[in-house]
């Protein structure tokens, strides 16, 4: 009986050898059992398959993503407006140029920086005092932890529409609150409180997940580490920072790396909050790409600020990336 | 050899999975290309957007009765105004024809998006029918793209019963005007409530302000900006005083239309500016304690002015160039504008306060709605209503203006400064097209 695998192939891989390669295998065929052996193992050092698998998705990403990501760099070097008669006009950089040149942007720009710096330090420190106190043993603990996510479980268009109720200068709950003990109303959403209002409101939303993750990292931690530490005499502050910090900081990098990609892409709960005013004091990088494409229809203008949004996010994930890289711990 | 096999179905599923997911995320662009299944008798379904709300409520029933006689199906999809304003824009420059009628709101849109729409058969026969500015409002180069289904104009609205405790009659001038809301403020209730929160609402009140001043903003090409004289600042300022000097509530600079409606409803306004589609609101049974006290007035005149103008805005369908559905859609415009003209004697009172013909002005329910002469003064302003600035850049200019502004009703620029910025950013836009 033919082996199916091994005796009858030779002779099938003589027929298809072509003159030349034959000449180099020789008259026993010895040079076609050797190739065919490289190109088993080419496939199987490639993991040809496995590249079969991705290859799909891959074609996939590259169409929805990629493509379309080039194609807004092209329209961001055009005077492009979407009304009106004039044709797209190919202008170089000048959409960047007016970006950083005209202090409108640039305030937008400075706007977005102390934003993501504000509510990402805020998040990360409280998260993580908020997942250490969860950390340790006390009645209802699983209760008050489910009810502790729950902001993070309602979607960003409720959050806004909640916290504009709640804030209403006229009649809202705060305002009710502080109207018991006699103080007068908060403008909340007005020019002098509006950006702390909504630096609030992101905070209020995202601790959670921050406190998930270094949570999840704290119960993954041995607890005989820690004993150990106290065995030697080290306080719990001591405790925090010389043992738990440091053995969680990969979850703090991938917080860090997160939060501060959601911080710099705010949009909806802003927009449903003040949009973007009074004036321009809450106006966002994510709030001024949507004035611009679709509300000015400026797509040209719109393209090249999203491509600030998008370099700033890949800049600082690259940043994040590289430190925990450096970790010796990851 | 087994496991192989097993491992390219495995490929192979992957393969087929990934095509299935890719169709999915393109699914959506097969909806307008003609695809559609057609209902039974009518043929191809007319899709059109809607805003959400009351133009939504009005409009429905008519769709509805629409498909009852005809026996052609509507497809309206309803969203926030501005989204289907950008979701019309998007369609009709990528000429996908999924949309059959376009809606437009008055002179705004239309000059953003006239080029893609057919032009409407004239003269109509309905034509005659309808006030003439109206259809003004919709016609651009001597074409006409839409017919106006509701319109609005901004009057003076104000509280009757706090005027005649005060014994006072409306404001006449500018300077009337900033005398009267500082009498009329005390307690809680401000002598103005104006939508400063939102460039749409409150640059279109400075804009029948400026005209009612007699300042054009843009010049006769359309070119360059015309509203930088004493008379502008004039009128800015009137609106900046009211805010500066406390005689507006705080939360005036983050309100819209929905928000200053609210507020006349609780009774913390004596005056307010708003269109009249909003008047209904205010003076319907149950829509709040001050039900039936409002009145609508003419807007004051500034010292350079000489007559009330008002500034109209209001709705209308286009039938977009790209849609493959023509026939249907040119029935339903058609039928759209009879009913328009000559509203059913149960017609929605939604549609009465915005009546755009004789026959609708006469209609029991429209002067039930306008009571005492009212209806006389919302006729005669229609009549010589004007419009925002016939450019397609208007949502821009629109924008640079009411940052502007809202600078100056902080006090954080004068008026004049507000409006020199303005002019400066105006320019530049018009000439950046």
């Amino acid at each position: 009986m033919t082996d199916r695998t091994g005796a009858a192939a030779p002779a099938l891989r003589s027929a298809r050898s072509t003159p030349e390669t034959a000449a180099k295998e020789g008259p026993h065929g010895l040079g076609a059992a050797s190739a065919n052996g490289s190109r088993r193992s080419w496939w199987r050092s490639r993991n040809a398959l496995g590249y079969g698998f991705i290859a799909g998705p891959l074609v996939f990403m590259v169409v929805v993503l990629l493509v379309p990501i080039a194609y807004n760099a092209w329209v961001s070097l055009h005077d492009w407006s979407l009304v009106g008669t004039t044709p797209p006009r190919f202008i170089g950089l000048d959409n960047y140029l007016e970006i950083v040149q005209t202090p409108r942007w640039r305030g937008t720009l400075l706007r977005t920086a102390v934003y993501v710096i504000v509510t990402v330090s805020v998040q990360v420190v409280a998260g993580f005092l908020i997942a250490l106190l969860l950390h340790q043993h006390f009645p209802r603990a699983k209760v008050a932890r489910m009810l502790l996510l729950l902001p993070m479980m309602i979607s960003e268009v409720v959050v806004g529409n909640i916290w504009r109720l709640l804030l209403n200068y006229n009649g809202g709950l705060i305002n009710w609150f502080l109207g018991l003990f006699g103080i007068e109303p908060v403008f909340w959403l007005g020019p002098e409180h509006a950006f702390q209002s909504i630096l609030m409101v992101d905070i209020w939303q995202n601790v959670p997940f921050v406190t998930l993750v270094l949570f999840a990292a704290l119960q993954t931690l041995p607890s005989e580490l820690l004993e150990a530490a106290a065995i030697d005499g080290a306080n719990r502050w001591h405790q925090v920072r010389s043992v738990i910090v440091p053995m969680i900081q990969p979850a703090f990098l991938l917080v860090l790396m997160f939060q501060t990609m959601f911080a710099i892409r705010s949009f909806s709960t802003i927009w449903l909050l003040t949009e973007g005013g009074p004036g321009d004091r809450t106006s966002l990088l994510a709030i001024d790409v949507f004035r611009a494409a679709l509300q000015s229809y400026d797509i040209g203008l719109g393209a090249a600020l999203s491509w600030c949004l998008l370099l700033l996010s890949l800049g600082i994930t690259v940043l994040y990336i590289r430190w925990l890289k450096r970790d010796p711990l990851v | 050899m087994k496991t192989r096999r097993a491992k390219m179905h495995a490929l192979a599923a992957s393969v087929v999975g990934t095509l299935l997911l890719a169709s999915c995320s393109a699914g959506g662009s097969s909806e307008g290309d003609g695809t559609n299944s057609a209902p039974a008798g009518g043929g191809e379904p007319v899709t059109l957007l809607l805003p959400s709300g009351n133009f939504e409520r009005t409009t429905l029933p008519m769709l509805e009765d629409f498909t009852a006689e005809t026996g052609i199906e509507v497809e309206p999809i309803a969203m926030p105004a501005e989204d289907a304003r950008s979701r019309q824009i998007l369609d009709l420059t990528s000429q996908t024809g999924e949309l059959d009628l376009i809606l437009m709101d008055g002179m705004t849109w239309l000059t953003q998006v006239y080029e893609h729409l057919e032009p409407l058969d004239e003269p109509a026969e309905a034509d005659a029918e309808y006030l003439r500015p109206l259809l003004d409002m919709f016609t651009i180069d001597g074409e006409r793209y839409a017919s106006p289904l509701g319109v609005s104009i901004r009057p003076l609205i104000y509280r009757a019963d706090i005027f005649e405790e005060a014994g006072l009659e409306p404001p006449t001038t500018f300077e009337e005007f900033y005398d009267t809301a500082a009498q009329l403020t005390s307690g809680d209730v401000y002598g103005f409530v104006g939508p400063y929160g939102r460039a749409t609402s409150h640059v279109s009140i400075w804009t029948v302000l400026a005209y009612n001043n007699g300042v054009e903003i843009l010049d006769e090409a359309g070119e360059k900006a015309a509203f930088n004289t004493e008379a502008g600042v004039e009128a800015l300022e009137t609106m900046a005083a009211l805010y500066r000097d406390h005689l507006m509530p705080v939360d005036s600079i983050e309100m819209a239309h929905d928000g200053t409606l609210v507020a006349m409803q609780e009774g913390r306004g004596a005056m307010t500016i708003l269109p009249t589609s909003f008047f209904l609101s205010l003076n319907e049974e149950g829509s709040g304690p001050h039900a039936g006290d409002f009145r609508i007035a003419p807007l004051p005149v500034g010292p350079d002015g000489d007559e009330p103008q008002s500034l109209a805005t209001g709705w209308g369908f286009g039938l977009s160039k790209y849609s493959e559905n023509k026939e249907n859609a040119r029935k339903l415009l058609a039928y759209l504008d009879e009913r328009t003209i000559d509203p059913a004697p149960d017609a929605d009172t939604e549609q009465l306060v915005r009546p755009v013909s004789d026959a609708g002005f006469q209609h029991p329910g429209t002067q039930e709605i306008f009571p005492d002469g009212q209806i006389d003064l919302l006729e005669e302003s229609l009549s010589s209503a004007r419009t925002l600035p016939e450019t397609p850049l208007w949502d821009d200019i629109q924008n640079a203006l009411g940052e502007e502004f809202q600078r100056a009703y902080l006090g954080e620029i004068s008026a004049a400064d507000a409006i020199a910025n303005g002019e400066k950013r105006v320019n530049e836009i018009l000439a950046g097209s």
